[in-house]
């Protein structure tokens, strides 16, 4: 009688599964020894990714509410979908693994193993871990050893286990895309499932030959695993835009300090010797530029910056055909010195004289304001008379058009804030 | 290097493959299969399972339907109106040819950059042509060529990784700029010559994100249509400006995006184009400003390949 009942209640009452991965992990033995009860019922990994997703509390207690949503009925009738492991509240590595663990637990002859894991690759992004190279050992370990591997030159030849192989360059692709690069022990892990002459052993062969030489290429170097902090980001953004200039100097400070200051939040600011020469030699009268906001990429996220500009200087060059020989003439013997032209610095552009650069934890004008509040008093006392003109690009923040086609230099009408 | 404005149309130039029709190719691709593309490199639409490329462009000439159809009538009238301005241009090169006039790139100056694909006047922006996944309802991206103000040349757009339900694809987001060379007479394809320098020398003005470029490799057989000659092209970012140069034995081959693992210098006597590319899978917006793009000499670059060339062992490569 006690069986009988035990049967009706795990067939006609689902166990909460996915519940399971809402607690702490100190319940997950217990949860296993709940669901080992009645495993035969459970249809482990039938894929179900496209059915309308279910309420968060996983399984329906319920029957007779099941009737009412045939998709919700559908999707509680597959009693263990891969969408149910994945369907947790707490996203992060650690209940990414258990998942793992409930999976390898539960399925000792790794049924499904080929579904599980596409379906884990679908949900990586979400639980943070798509950077995590540990994470994809975990999953590749989840493939039996031995099983895959060609016993004869047949089998070696016909693509041996293809779902299984499809499954494992696609996972390898997915690195790919993020930027993961496998490492010696990851080739072991596959060349015990696959075989030596295996299209995935082939496939992380390659990586491995290619990764590492473009891996330290980029001489502007972007942290590994990638930052998505908002004064990390403006810190290297700001690093990165001055490092034309060896002599520059970054520095950060705090709206706080200045007084009036609205807002209350950082601001990375670098600007070079020569920079405040520059300024400090410019002319009163002449008005200088705060312009942006724009975007600079640092890694796998963005961030916007200011710079502070002014008008170009006047570049005297004679254009001179080097094939016209009318004018011919040696250099040495009959020219003389007229002037002595300082070469120009690099912030002397075409476009406009780079005085300064900035990255502000709000982008706001308030916290721009504060920018050249700060940059007066460290060593530019010269901005306390030149007149500056704020031209922003509305809006400034943090919202992003879906489709921003506006160039750098669009002819848009710069919003005067404020002069002095 | 002042390059003429070219009136190009697609459909025309590549002998009008868009009048045949070779039935509806989007039901092969219900049996895609990734191992089948990857390993084997065979035809992405899948013809029957052949490694045969009927098309320069990958097939995406099937996919696109012509605007304005022409008739047999019109077609001939067109032709007819070429016959002349191309007859010309033909005399023209006939007339340069036996001058025996040696062209710059034979003799390039040392550590002297020549243009060749630049921007300029607002005209200049006709020389290039910016193609997206959402050109071929592959994605959502979008890309645009504009001019500055100051007669640079913007690239800028939007990359977005969201995949179409369509399930020909499974990665989405690119966006790339591509050159438009000057066709010799009769619509014939025109080749650059660049085997007298050693880097190609860019001026550009990036946002920080990393682009390819791609030198495309002139081909005769359809076996190596989709072969393309890239390096990294990486951006500080910022509001200055940038001078890369990137030696061209650095440049690796590959096919439909696949590293080929025999690898080999790219032929630089016949050089047909050049292109940039964003693939980098960051989602958001994008914008590269470029002054021009040349090549230069430098007498002290002796190497030839960057790459090893040692033997891999037999049934190994390329499978």
């Amino acid at each position: 009688m006690r069986q009988l009942v035990r049967t009706v209640l795990h067939r006609y009452v689902r166990i909460p599964t996915a519940n399971v991965l809402n607690v702490e992990r100190l319940l997950l033995n217990d949860a296993l020894q709940q669901r080992a009860i009645a495993p035969t019922h459970l249809h482990t990994c039938s894929v179900n990714l496209d059915s309308k997703r279910s309420n968060n509390s996983g399984y329906r207690l319920d029957e007779d509410e099941e009737d009412d949503n045939d998709d919700a009925a559908k999707a509680a009738k597959s009693a263990l979908s891969t969408r149910t492991y994945f369907d947790s509240d707490k996203r992060n590595k650690e209940t990414f693994e258990v998942m793992l663990d409930i999976y390898k637990k539960e399925n000792l002859n790794r049924k499904g193993v080929v579904e599980f894991i596409y379906a884990a690759l679908k949900h990586m992004d979400d639980y943070k871990v798509s950077y995590d190279l540990e994470v994809y050992k975990k999953l590749i370990e989840l493939m039996p050893e031995g099983k895959y591997v060609p016993e004869n030159f047949y089998s070696e030849a016909f693509f041996h286990y293809p779902k299984q192989q499809d499954c494992l360059i696609t996972l390898l692709d997915t690195m790919e895309l993020k930027g993961v690069c496998p490492d010696k022990e990851m080739v072991d892990i596959i060349k015990k499932r696959f075989g030596e002459r295996g299209q995935p052993l082939k496939k992380v062969w390659r990586q491995l030959y290619w990764f590492p030489k473009f891996k330290n290429a980029n001489p502007w170097p972007v942290p590994w695993p990638p930052v998505f902090d908002r004064f990390t980001l403006a810190k290297l953004a700001v690093e990165r835009i001055v490092s034309v200039d060896p002599q520059s100097v970054v520095s950060v400070y705090q709206t706080k300090s200045v007084p009036d200051s609205i807002d209350d939040t950082f601001i990375v600011s670098g600007q070079s010797p020569k920079q405040q020469k520059l300024l400090a030699q410019h002319p009163t009268t002449k008005s200088i530029y705060v312009e942006g906001s724009f975007r600079i990429w640092v890694g796998r996220a963005s961030i916007n910056y200011f710079i502070l500009r002014a008008d170009p200087k006047e570049f005297k060059e004679e254009l001179v055909d080097p094939d016209d020989v009318s004018n011919f003439h040696v250099p040495f013997l009959y020219e003389t010195p007229k002037a002595v032209i300082e070469k120009p610095s690099v912030h002397e552009q075409r476009d406009g004289t780079i005085l300064a650069v900035c990255a502000s934890g709000s982008s706001s004008r308030d916290s721009l304001l504060s920018w050249i509040r700060l940059l007066e008093t460290n060593g530019n006392p010269a901005l306390a008379e030149i007149p500056v003109i704020f031209s922003l690009k509305a809006p400034v923040g943090d919202i992003v058009a879906a489709n921003q086609d506006v160039p750098p230099h669009s002819d848009e009408e710069p919003e005067k804030v404020s002069s002095n | 290097m002042k390059l003429p404005t070219v009136n190009f149309n697609i459909h025309r130039v590549y002998g009008g493959l868009s009048k045949l029709r070779w039935g509806d190719h989007s039901i092969w691709n219900k049996s895609h299969s990734p191992s089948a593309e990857r390993c084997l490199h065979v035809s992405s639409k899948d013809y029957g399972g052949t490694i045969w490329e009927p098309d320069r462009r990958g097939g995406s000439e099937f996919h696109r339907e012509d605007p304005n159809p022409m008739s047999n009538k019109e077609h001939l009238k067109r032709g007819a109106k070429m016959l002349i301005p191309e007859t010309k241009k033909m005399i023209t090169e006939l007339k340069d040819y036996f001058s025996q006039d040696p062209p710059k790139c034979w003799y390039p100056q040392d550590g002297v950059v020549d243009k060749y694909f630049e921007f300029g006047s607002p005209e200049s922006v006709d020389n290039w042509v910016t193609t997206c996944d959402s050109d071929w309802d592959q994605g959502y991206s979008t890309a645009n060529v504009t001019i500055s103000p100051s007669g640079t040349g913007i690239f800028s757009g939007n990359i977005s990784t969201r995949i179409p339900k369509t399930g020909q694809v499974h990665i989405a987001g690119y966006a790339n700029l591509r050159f438009v060379p000057p066709h010799r007479s009769f619509y014939r394809e025109s080749t650059y010559m660049f085997a007298a320098y050693t880097h190609l020398a860019l001026r550009i003005r990036g946002d920080g994100r990393t682009y390819m470029v791609n030198l495309h490799p002139h081909t005769m057989f359809d076996l190596n249509f989709m072969d393309l000659h890239s390096y990294v092209l990486h951006t500080r970012g910022g509001p200055y400006w940038q001078e890369t140069l990137i030696p061209f034995s650095k440049f690796f081959i590959h096919h439909k995006g696949r590293m080929h693992d025999q690898q080999y210098p790219i032929e630089l006597q016949e050089v047909r184009n050049f292109s940039i590319t964003l693939m980098d899978q960051n989602e958001g917006p994008f914008s590269l400003e470029i002054d021009y793009v040349g090549c230069i000499k430098d007498e002290n670059h002796n190497e030839e390949f960057a790459y090893e060339q040692y033997y891999v062992g037999r049934w190994m490569a390329s499978n």
